[in-house]
């Protein structure tokens, strides 16, 4: 059970003690996980983080605080440090005013639907759907190292802020990772695999999860010591949602994040082109991205952020033009604009800062026929291993896994190491069509410091792009 | 101390046990733009546990303090559902020694002066911006075994990094220490804002094969994946390209490379591992050679030997990553090169196949141009693409200088490394 009392003494202590505005978050994450390496089980790993964030504006600066022991006396203790911490700092710096922008105050109580409930579940059923998934791939004589994971995790949460807002939410996750390597001849060839979503258990049925997971390692035995390098140059390339998805993620979401562009990250994740571009066009009328933390089942679900403002879909880029970006409520405040609920917090024990949630190119009306209709001769890259992106999210990599040739508009030879290297701008002006279907990958996006990893989809559709040029590793 | 509450509530339950209580005090003060954007003061005090009976084990991570009873209940049941397999032995009757490395407390007043003494300073040599961080740490470990051991030690740790801009440059600087004598962000601020006006106006260069200096930032990043790649672990499950290589060379004979479970100014120091091992110094790479991998007690009988006192529980990792300076001095590596890039800091490292060590890593901040012996002009918009295997065989200098190295996201095992001279690098351009 959530302490909720303790939250309210904490945002009127804070408020008495001179706190502008304040904030607290009463938050509890339970995580169980249990790996399987060669089929072994790992030691199996509890974890629980219950305690309280509390968030403040003094003197100019804002503060945060955060404790585990729910005592009044503990957490009037937290808040006293804090606000000598704050004296301290505010004697060395004059800080600008922080406007956070004004929201609706509200109450509300949100929830993931569970056939099963996380307490209810036991330590076996994730022993025993591991080794399920590991005997996919443990008769594959191809596939020699080989980690399972299979990790469930509980948020119960409960936010409340001197306006008045409180919000009580309560978010089962579910994630399914492999890390397998395959030999055949002198190749080598190795491949991270997430599937996970919210809601209970079942959630993983829902998202296809072992006939996802038997393809992939049909995939990978299929191609490995099989795959041939190509000529470097510039070809039509169809992309699959894997691709699409972190193309989206990397190249439009991380820099569409407010904080980035007013420099906030700079030491860290970096700042944005969105800082530096003259036009606000960012490709071809085909770019269409959105961030949407509504999506039922996904990874990155919320329904109100961290600071008690209402979830919504925002649209990034709407016809490659620069429509919305992520805001909390400190963004949005110094715009004079509302916040668009993007602050998130990955445990009680971190502020909550301007984070994606699900985000994805939008479907089109191509099918994927139609696309090889149109390729004839160019390259199929349905997923990736390795990728970056530099600092302002402008030059980037993507090197394909599963890359085929395509031969007078048919699927031919895989290919390997097929490198996607090209700037933003280059990329989505470059993008021609894009299919009828829509599918998401789970990751977790880090970002912060204190580092908060917090979970999210990537997805889209089957993308073609025009002349991209590819190179080879 | 709750862990002996623990300990009393388990002890007739299980055969081993490990507890080990933390109580950290952590202060971070995060800038950008001259100003502060976040304070905070944290307080966390909890217990990881890690018990075993007959051939099943558990680890849990418990905060909830208050009820501990429910919590050690819980991991009592979940113990008894686990598969049986090879379970973690517990070291026997040790003797720890805390090295005298640390103050006794955290100097907020003192630390949070020189943070902001240093902004100042960067501002004074022409920067357009800074944005960066200190963060201050002050955890008593407490650590029970039921084999009877008892140990109590405390450890501060100053971590700050700095990234200053100056036009399309930018510039890095890093202080990692273990006590406020030795906390020095002026010199981290001064080389940051050195390195951005230095780097203000960068010029692409064409992708090739150059011959690079990486910098202790870049440097750490490499030594850092080779120590985690010397994990049992990590090579079991195939994230290493040291699969099969113990006794074998994999870089040239002046490289030495050593985990040190305590060290002054190493970050992640303690007396004592996961297990309740003591921890050690641990040779890595002894004159170019592979020598040892890091185990826990599972993975060491598994390859048949012994625990080098690096537990964590599943994996065992590096505690603080040394890498033995060379002859060079930084001058004498560039009058070495006749075309190449000298590499301040980067950013952003994946792989494509870890068995092959194949990764690239994007160049961030100020790199520059080195021509006929002499720095040209700063470059940008870079990616250095190699494998590790080559990388470390293609190793040709090392300086004399080493320098610790621990910032967000990059570098997470604190590494003291030198500037070392690569030949044949790729970099790649968009």
């Amino acid at each position: 059970m959530i302490d909720e009392e303790i939250a309210h003494f904490a945002v009127q202590y804070s408020s008495k003690l001179g706190f502008k505005y304040c904030e607290a978050r009463v938050q509890q994450d339970i995580y169980i996980s249990q790996s399987l390496n060669n089929g072994a089980p790992d030691v199996p790993l509890k974890s629980e983080f219950y305690g309280i964030g509390i968030r403040g504006i003094y003197k100019g600066i804002m503060g945060f605080a955060s404790t585990n022991i729910l005592t009044k006396e503990s957490v009037s203790k937290a808040v006293e440090d804090l606000k000598r911490t704050l004296e301290s700092v505010a004697a060395t710096r004059k800080n600008e005013k922080i406007k956070m922008s004004e929201e609706d105050v509200l109450t509300a109580n949100w929830t993931v639907d569970e056939r099963t409930r996380f307490e209810d579940l036991s330590l076996d059923w994730f022993l025993k759907e591991a080794k399920e998934l590991d005997d996919i791939v443990k008769s594959e004589t191809k596939i020699k190292q080989r980690l399972i994971k299979l990790k469930g995790s509980l948020q119960l949460k409960y936010f409340v802020n001197s306006e008045g807002t409180i919000v009580r939410a309560r978010i089962p996750r579910y994630l399914f990772t492999a890390f397998i390597t395959a030999y055949e001849s002198s190749d080598i060839a190795q491949r991270f695999i997430e599937i996970g979503g919210s809601g209970g258990p079942e959630v993983l049925d829902k998202l296809n999860t072992f006939e996802k997971f038997k393809n992939e390692v049909k995939t990978m035995t299929k191609i490995v010591g099989k795959r041939n390098a190509i000529k470097e140059g510039a070809y039509d390339v169809i992309v699959g949602p894997e691709v699409a998805g972190i193309m989206a993620h990397e190249s439009i979401g991380h820099p569409f994040e407010a904080d980035r562009i007013r420099g906030r990250e700079g030491a860290q994740g970096g700042e944005s082109y969105l800082r530096d571009i003259k036009s606000n066009k960012i490709g071809s009328s085909e770019t269409n991205i959105s961030d949407d933390p509504t999506i039922p089942f996904s990874y990155g679900y919320f329904l109100f952020d961290e600071e008690g403002v209402k979830a919504r879909k925002k649209e990034l880029v709407k016809e490659g033009l620069v429509k919305e970006l992520l805001h909390n409520r400190e963004t949005a405040g110094e715009l004079g604009i509302k916040s668009n609920a993007s602050a998130r917090a990955a445990n009680y024990s971190v502020e909550p800062i301007i984070r994606m949630s699900n985000t994805y190119v939008e479907p089109g009306e191509w099918t994927f026929e139609e696309m090889l209709k149109d390729v004839k001769n160019g390259l199929f890259i349905n997923s990736f291993m390795e990728w970056n992106i530099d600092d302002r999210r402008l030059n980037q990599r993507y090197v394909g896994f599963e890359a085929y040739k395509i031969t007078n508009s048919e699927i031919s030879e895989p290919v390997k190491g097929v490198i996607i290297e090209t700037t933003t701008l280059n990329l989505w002006s470059k993008l021609y069509a894009r299919s009828k279907e829509l599918e998401f990958s789970a990751a977790t996006c880090g970002k912060g410091d204190p580092e908060q990893g917090v979970p999210v989809w990537t997805g889209g559709p089957y993308l073609l792009f025009k002349g991209l040029n590819l190179k080879v590793r | 101390m709750i862990a002996d509450k623990v300990k009393n509530l388990i002890k007739n339950s299980v055969d081993q046990f490990s507890i080990i209580e933390n109580d950290v005090d952590e202060y971070i003060v995060r800038f950008y733009s001259g100003q502060v954007s976040i304070a905070a003061k944290n307080k966390v005090l909890y217990l990881q546990m890690l018990a075993t009976k007959g051939k099943k084990k558990v680890f849990k991570v418990i905060t909830d303090v208050n009820s501990l009873e429910n919590s050690v209940e819980d991991a009592l049941k979940i113990l008894e559902l686990t598969e049986e397999g090879e379970v973690p032995e517990i070291y026997p009757k040790a003797s720890y020694s805390s090295k005298e490395i640390s103050d006794k407390e955290i100097e907020f007043e003192e630390a949070l002066n020189k943070v902001i003494n240093s902004i100042e300073q960067a501002y004074e040599l022409g920067i357009d911006r800074t944005a960066g961080i200190a963060k201050l740490y002050k955890t008593k470990f407490y650590l029970l075994t039921s084999t009877g051991n008892e140990k109590e030690e405390t450890r501060t740790d100053y971590i700050y990094y700095i990234r200053a801009f100056k036009g399309n440059g930018s510039g890095f600087g890093n202080s990692v220490s273990t006590s406020i004598k030795r906390f020095d962000p002026s010199v981290a601020a001064t080389e940051a804002a050195e390195y951005a006006v230095k780097s203000e106006a960068p010029k692409h260069i064409s992708e090739g094969k150059y011959n690079v200096i990486l910098s202790p930032p870049i440097a750490s990043t490499i030594f850092e994946l080779v120590a985690e790649m010397c994990s049992a672990y990590s090579i079991d499950v195939g994230f290493s390209f040291l699969k099969d290589k113990i006794g074998e060379f994999i870089a040239p004979k002046e490289l030495n490379v050593t985990d040190y479970g305590q060290i002054e100014d190493g970050v992640n120091s303690r007396s004592f591992d996961d297990e309740g091992t003591p921890t050690s110094t641990t040779k890595l790479i002894e004159s170019g050679r592979f020598v040892s991998a890091i185990h826990n007690s599972i993975t060491a009988k598994k390859w048949g030997t012994k625990t080098t006192g690096n537990a964590g529980v599943i994996e065992p990792s590096p505690w603080n990553v040394v890498v033995e300076g060379g002859n060079a001095d930084i001058d004498e590596m560039i009058k070495e090169i006749k075309e190449g890039v000298f590499i301040t800091n980067n950013w952003y490292t994946r792989f494509n196949n870890y068995r092959t060590g194949e990764f690239s890593t994007i160049i961030r901040d100020a790199a520059f141009y080195i021509k006929n012996g002499e720095i040209s002009h700063p470059v940008a918009n870079i990616r250095l693409s190699d494998s590790l295997p080559r990388l470390l065989n293609s190793i040709k200098m090392i300086s004399q200088n080493t320098r610790w190295i621990k910032w967000w996201g990059e570098v997470v095992t604190p590494v003291k490394s030198p500037y070392i001279l690569v030949d044949g690098t790729t970099l790649t351009v968009p």
